[in-house]
């Protein structure tokens, strides 16, 4: 009986829930859109981490509109005769399962990570578009942010030869310090284009008990766990330590330099400023509250601004917005490291002029500007006029994306994920814990192994 | 101490599980006490976090016991964002479908290896267990591969064929089986019956319990897989539950995990459903196997 109850309760508590979602679907509008193309064929496109149903955005808790309606608005007026196949991949697997899809040939067109695709087009899975571009006068890659287009791992291959991929969303790694804690201290603001040393002189300055509220305070916070090692990124640049000369596309005769002095003084910075940081940040913790009312950390290095532009979105809570500005990287120009997230299209993919038809469309402007209003994703696009003036965050972002160069320092480097991301990680680990290494011969080791490495390629 | 007795015979001393009588039961109850916290609070703090509106952009520290903000709006996001309901009927077919193909599978083997003893029954045995020491992660790939060539993929045929296999179900069903009279069939022989008839009419009845835990282990196995669906399926409106869970982070920049602790709570509740309803069968199952030996 009791079961019973129990099972009724549950099945109550399903149908309530199922009932009280809303599947309706935001296309109120019919698009105006002319025909674009009239080439037939079907495009098996794989996603990583889009929502292809209309529903609910996490950030205002308002209706956002899923892809599915999105292209029956917009693409299916614009392409007539191309039947578009959508598969939907989680991120966190994405990489094994859109390999396992290009290898069985399986997919036309995908979206995914960076680094994923720049380590496809090295396996020879991935078309280059140079001749498609050259061909097409529909198609100007000026639109796009220059940086990202030229520099990029994430779309032109390690000899800079070939385009596979072109941009379409952004992440954002900016620096971020919170006014208010600057004030309550009595420190100067940020410039705007701060040095290293001028963030850990800072920093030093606001650790410790707030003389206004009596809270704990932290001068700053980095990810002590970061899988790309983006703050050591954005130190390289400010310090010149390019980590050795040499290209991608050819491991083996690289020239490491990762025991250099500018290698040893972005180690003296870390080892500096993980005093400065919350415990947590060992874990990619600890830094719950910054951007909102409780925050207890004067300096974010990579952050992305989603927690103080949620509130505005959501509360309408402007105040946050005065309150956290932003800054460019590290870098002498602001450059750091810059995440783009492109669509590339299979080697092998059965409808070429179709697919590319799609890929233009995806990364196109109309698009950027769809998943910029439904899910705040940051263009790539050089004239994104479509972005709403208050976030600064985003602008500060494809500032940033617009300088920066990938070098060997990359998560597109198969040693640098390997080795140095977990030697660095390891050595703020130590450092925070008091337990530092020295860093001349921790260096001398790492350099060791990346000889030995690409050796043995 | 209550003294009864059975019958006019030797008292029988009962203990009341409230009144230890000695330290090293109060400290054995404190520690299964700090052992049951340590298991069941994670579990409360998923539940209240999927109804916690202001930790959906990030996960709130220090950890919380009470929402800051109650909404049931993760659970509408739930199952909105990503069509939940639909793929936990799909989970539920899949998991039925793989019961149904195992548990034939594992009753029929280990009812053959254990009553009608042919030659060679022991090492047919030995072998469907040896494949239990190669890990998925290893057949992942020609099973893949396999599924390719045959267009397999796709489909919900990928879990069906592969479940034949139930070489845990046979060990199961044979030592069950094994402990059921052989005089059973015996007598149904004469009486007439051929062996299905003998299985299915003697001898499936008494395998009750052990068909519950079979149930229950092979619902679990199926439901929290993530790896095989995320190969084998390819049209998002085939996934499977926990694709649709794994979906979630659309944003690398948002991890959401009030909205992924609401889905994970609602993709909890057929297990908890079937657990209720089967758990009786489990217990009798393990406390037969106790009895006999």
């Amino acid at each position: 009986m009791v079961k019973k109850l129990y099972l009724i309760l549950i099945a109550l508590l399903i149908l309530t829930t199922a009932a009280c979602s809303s599947t309706s679907s935001t296309t109120k509008e019919a698009s105006d859109a002319k025909v674009v193309s009239k080439v037939k064929g079907t495009v098996r496109v794989s996603l990583a981490g889009w929502q292809l149903e209309s529903g609910i955005d996490p950030i205002t808790g308002i209706d956002n509109m899923g892809l599915k309606d999105f292209l029956k608005k917009e693409f299916e007026p614009r392409y007539p005769n191309i039947k578009l196949e959508l598969y939907q991949v989680p991120w966190e697997n994405a990489q094994a399962k859109q390999t396992a899809m290009l290898k069985s040939g399986d997919v036309d067109v995908l979206y995914t990570g960076g680094a994923f695709a720049s380590q496809w087009q090295k396996q020879g899975l991935l078309k280059g578009l140079d001749q498609l571009i050259e061909t097409d006068s529909s198609f100007d890659p000026g639109i796009y942010l220059q940086g990202v287009w030229e520099n990029s791992y994430s779309t032109k291959s390690f000899d800079k030869k070939v385009h596979f991929g072109i941009p379409a969303v952004l992440g954002r790694r900016i620096i971020i310090y919170d006014k208010k804690l600057f004030d309550e201290w009595g420190v100067d603001y940020l410039s705007k284009n701060p040095t290293p040393e001028e963030i850990l002189e800072t920093a030093k300055k606001m650790t410790g008990k707030n003389p206004k509220t009596g809270q704990k305070n932290y001068g700053i916070w980095f990810d002590g766990k970061a899988l790309n090692a983006s703050t050591f990124v954005a130190l390289s640049y400010a310090y010149g330590a390019t980590g050795g000369e040499g290209t991608l596309d050819d491991l083996k005769n690289i020239k490491w330099n990762l025991n250099s002095p500018e290698m040893v003084k972005a180690f003296e910075w870390l080892k500096e400023a993980a005093k400065y940081a919350p415990a947590g940040m060992l874990n990619t913790q600890g830094n719950e509250n910054f951007g909102l009312e409780k925050n207890d950390i004067a300096i974010h290095l990579d952050a992305n601004g989603a927690s103080t532009m949620g509130e505005v979105l959501a509360n309408k809570n402007t105040k946050l917005l005065d309150r956290f500005e932003s800054t460019l990287n590290l870098g002498p120009n602001g450059e750091g490291w810059v995440a783009v997230d492109p669509f590339v299209m299979a080697k092998d993919a059965k409808n070429v002029k179709a697919s590319w038809e799609v890929l233009k469309f995806l990364t196109g402007p109309i698009t950027q500007k769809y998943t910029y209003d439904n899910f705040k994703n940051t263009p790539t696009l050089k004239d994104a006029s479509f972005v709403s003036k208050d976030d600064k965050y985003m602008k500060t972002a494809m500032e940033i994306a617009q300088v920066s160069k990938s070098t060997l320092l990359d998560e597109a480097d198969p040693f640098f994920g390997s080795e140095i991301v977990p030697a660095i990680n390891g050595f703020v680990s130590k450092a925070r814990n008091g337990n530092a290494p020295d860093i001349q011969s921790y260096l001398d080791d790492l350099q060791k192994r990346a000889e030995k490495w690409s050796a043995n390629q | 101490m209550k003294v009864t007795t059975i019958n006019g015979n030797e008292p029988v001393r009962k203990h009341s599980l409230f009144r230890p009588k000695k330290v090293a039961d109060l400290v054995l109850i404190a520690v299964l006490l700090i052992g049951s916290l340590v298991m069941i609070i994670p579990f409360i703090w998923m539940v209240i976090t999927s109804f916690d509106w202001g930790a959906r952009l990030k996960i709130p520290f220090p950890p919380r016991f009470w929402p800051e903000e109650f909404s049931i709006k993760t659970y509408q996001m739930a199952f909105t964002n990503i069509p939940m309901l639909k793929y936990m009927i799909n989970s539920l077919m899949v998991s039925a479908g793989v019961i149904i193909v195992s548990l034939l599978s594992a009753l029929f083997s280990g009812y053959a290896i254990s009553k009608l003893k042919f030659k060679g029954a022991n090492i047919v045995l030995l072998l469907a267990l040896s494949t239990m020491m190669i890990p998925f992660e290893m057949t992942m790939i020609p099973q893949y591969l396999m599924f390719a060539k045959f267009k397999l993929l796709d489909s919900y045929w990928s879990f069906f064929l592969p479940s034949l296999n139930y070489a845990f179900g046979t060990f199961l069903a044979k030592s069950f089986i094994d402990q059921l009279p052989g005089s059973l069939r015996e007598a149904a022989i004469i009486d007439g019956a051929n062996e299905f008839i003998v299985f299915l009419k003697v001898y499936l009845p008494l395998c009750i319990p052990v068909l519950a835990t079979m149930i229950i282990l092979q619902f679990l196995a199926v439901w929290n897989d993530l790896l095989w669906p995320l190969l084998a399926l390819k049209s998002p409106d085939k996934y499977t539950i926990q694709l649709g869970i794994a979906m979630f982070s659309y944003n690398k920049d948002l991890p959401l995990p009030s909205v992924i602790m609401a889905a994970t709570t609602a993709s909890l509740i057929p297990v908890i459903v079937l657990y209720l309803f089967l758990q009786r069968y489990i217990v009798e199952s393990i406390a037969l196997s106790g009895i006999k030996q």
